[in-house]
């Protein structure tokens, strides 16, 4: 244990005699969050929006068709249990439970109820609330409009002359048949962790998803040092000495994860003092989620380095492995503005969005630990399969 | 006197090549055993197999009775290693790169601390012990290079041509530092060179490797045996033709010939006696000679004899 604390000590004073890697690896996620965080992307992220119909009327309907046809929402539907599976899950803002009766209350001028379910208050709920409301507002009105024309020119017989005034009527009618304020009810349910959160903005996904981007490159090229080393000579003649190859791993990977912890830390602390990166309430949680990436990061690196002969090859390789699924990953933008299911799928097989993910739930979805205990164990599962398929890769001697 | 180091039967092949053929030798406890050969002749893979770094095809190696296949971290313990690259880290200082190599071995608090001020000592490192190790010339990384091994005092030194690429005085430095180990310590030494005149300063007892065979072995007096009573007359000339090569074969008294870049090598019994007729006959044919010596047997002649080249000029004719 001894020998493995030496050899991770070791590898760290090396990286900090040549702080350039370190340094521009810190400086660049910073600059890459200012910039990237500044954009305003709002407008491409579509709102996710769940729609339970009980009621099967046209004023249901409509309401629903009326919020697919927006842009910046994605509808979904289905059962209630899905509705609850999925505001828990964090994959849509709130489900709008319509309930039977529905059209029937609004036909006779009656106040019908809906539930709501959601995850926490914020801006966009509200702003979606108040969006709904005026949908079944537009949605009945325009109906009874529509209704109330039909009816008047079906009465006419001849309506030659007397277009006007049949306009007039019909205007009437209709503003007759307007509801009192507000023309719907909402029983709101909250199924948040109870812990006050960061509302969304474009600052902490850039924040987490560069974070997470370059400590990759961190900790590959730093456990990816014994390329170097055994170039030079020092790997074979720490084999020639009373040292285990436990240790020499056991040391070699603690060293790369020590450095890949402290840039993340340095990342998290210059985030929230020098952007204002609110990192929500649960920073035990966002640590322990960082601490499995952090270690799954370092095997992959483990076992690319050991799937390469020379440094200039793992410095060929990384760049392309690290961007393209940390863009899979959704490290760059939101997996919510992500539409083509082959992606995501394959997004499922890449640390990055079960870190992404899982961050992103409790920095400003609030959500608990336990709801993101499955993401970690993710991580280090396919950790220890990196670790693995390491060490079946490794060639220890000459 | 007890058996430092067996080698018994050693083989090692990578792929279809044979690095190392069938070799055997001993080291006796406190004696400094040489290895020559030429480059590629498998003095490394040799070396590699006894420090433990490669697992030979057959055959094994005792060190203190210890084998390195079934008790490798008993040999590690046993043994230092220099190996023929320097194996440091450069952008360490050299007080922080024997401290790494000694805890390595174990070493630390007080004990460590003045092994590595002993250590710097040996080295004649210690006012640059602070600097870091790419600042240093290459005989001073060398010796450092020595250094790391000797941390562990260990009880046999394994050193793989640790003086090439340096100047004279840091090679005549190296060379007297091992010589005083051995004398003061009693420590046992295996070395490897190509150079001749390393060995025969240095070393008891002498083997030769070519092709991975160890050819001969033995004192430096029994190789020379090995070549009689022959001298070697050395020719440098500004041109060699294939005629006058033949011609100085068929010449009464002289034994071999061997030639090599303009280098005519001639052994032979007698070197007064035949000396005219071969420096007549060479500018018979236009040969110009520039130079010529003549050498006592030694190594470089025994290397000559038994293989027909020399120890670093490649195949001779």
């Amino acid at each position: 244990m001894y020998k493995a604390f030496v050899i991770a000590h070791n590898k760290i004073r090396k990286q900090l005699r040549q702080p350039l890697l370190f340094l521009v690896m810190l400086a660049l996620p910073l600059l890459f969050t200012f910039f990237m965080g500044s954009m305003n992307t709002e407008g491409a992220r579509r709102i996710p929006v769940f729609f339970v119909d009980n009621d099967h009327s046209r004023y249901s309907q409509k309401v629903i068709d009326n919020f697919k046809a927006q842009p910046c929402y994605r509808v979904c539907t289905g059962s209630k249990e899905e509705a609850v599976k999925q505001v828990q899950d964090f994959k849509v803002q709130a489900a709008f439970i319509i309930n039977e009766g529905f059209g029937e209350a609004l036909e006779a001028n009656k106040v019908p109820r809906v539930d709501v379910i959601r995850v926490r208050e914020s801006g966009e709920f509200y702003a979606l609330t108040g969006f709904f409301r005026s949908t079944v507002n537009k949605v009945a009105s325009n109906l009874k409009i529509a209704d109330l024309a039909l009816a008047e020119i079906s009465q006419a017989k001849d309506v030659t002359g007397r277009a006007a005034l049949i306009a007039e009527r019909a205007y009437r009618s209709a503003s007759e048949a307007w509801f009192p304020q507000p023309p719907v009810g909402l029983n709101i349910q909250s199924y948040s962790s109870g812990k006050q959160t960061a509302a969304y903005n474009q600052m902490v996904h850039a924040a987490i998803g560069f974070a997470l981007f370059f400590v990759m490159y961190t900790v590959i090229f730093s456990i990816g040092d014994h390329l170097e080393e055994r170039k030079q000579g020092t790997w074979q003649r720490l084999l020639t000495l009373p040292v285990s190859r436990r240790a020499l791993l056991g040391g070699s990977l603690l060293g790369s994860f020590t450095l890949g912890m402290a840039q993340i830390t340095l990342l998290i602390l210059a985030g929230k003092f020098l952007f204002g990166v609110n990192w929500g309430a649960n920073l035990p949680g966002v640590l322990l989620v960082i601490t499995a990436f952090v270690f799954c990061a370092t095997c992959l690196g483990l076992l690319l380095s050991n799937l390469v002969k020379t440094t200039a090859q793992l410095q060929a390789v990384t760049p392309v492995l690290v961007v393209s699924t940390s863009m899979l990953g959704g490290c760059f933008w939101p997996l919510d503005i992500v539409n083509v299911p082959l992606l995501l799928t394959l997004a499922r097989v890449v640390p990055q969005s079960w870190a992404v993910t899982a961050l992103e739930d409790l920095v400003w979805r609030g959500a608990a630990l336990g709801s993101v205990v499955p993401h970690i164990l993710v991580l280090l599962l396919m950790g220890t399969l990196f670790f693995g398929l390491a060490l079946k890769a490794m060639r220890w001697g000459t | 006197m007890q058996t430092m180091l067996t080698v018994n039967k050693l083989t090692k092949k990578y792929g279809p090549q044979t690095a190392v053929d069938n070799v055997s030798f001993s080291v006796q406890q406190g004696e400094i055993w040489g290895l020559l050969g030429p480059n590629g002749a498998g003095k490394s893979t040799t070396i590699a197999i006894i420090s433990t770094l490669l697992r030979p095809i057959s055959g094994d190696v005792l060190v203190q009775g210890h084998s390195v296949l079934s008790a490798p971290d008993r040999v590690r313990k046993l043994i230092g290693l220099v190996p023929q690259h320097i194996a440091l880290y450069p952008t360490l200082s050299a007080y922080e790169n024997l401290a790494f190599f000694g805890r390595m071995y174990g070493l630390r608090g007080q004990k460590l601390k003045a092994r590595v001020a002993e250590v710097l000592d040996i080295t004649g490192l210690t006012a640059r012990a602070k600097d870091r190790v790419e600042t240093f010339s290459g005989g001073m990384q060398r010796r450092l290079n020595i250094g790391v091994g000797l941390m562990n005092r260990p009880a046999l030194l394994i050193l793989d041509e640790p003086t090439v690429g340096i100047d004279p005085q840091s090679r005549r430095h190296i060379l007297e530092t091992i010589k005083h180990l051995n004398a003061s310590s009693g420590m046992t030494v295996l070395y490897t060179s190509h150079y001749m005149e390393e060995v025969e300063f240095l070393c008891d007892r002498v083997g030769i490797i070519d092709h991975g065979r160890l050819i001969a072995q033995g004192t430096k007096e029994e190789l020379k045996h090995l070549v009689g009573e022959r001298e070697t007359i050395e020719i440098r000339t500004s041109g060699v033709s294939p005629a006058a090569i033949a011609h100085l074969r068929q010449m009464t008294g002289v034994d071999e010939v061997l030639c090599a870049e303009n280098t005519i090598k001639v052994l032979t019994g007698n070197a007064g006696a035949v000396l005219s007729r071969v420096v007549a006959s060479l500018n018979s044919f236009d040969c110009k000679i520039k130079s010529f010596r003549i050498q006592e047997p030694n190594l470089e002649s025994v290397f000559l004899h038994l293989t027909g080249k020399g120890l670093r000029d490649g195949r001779m004719t």
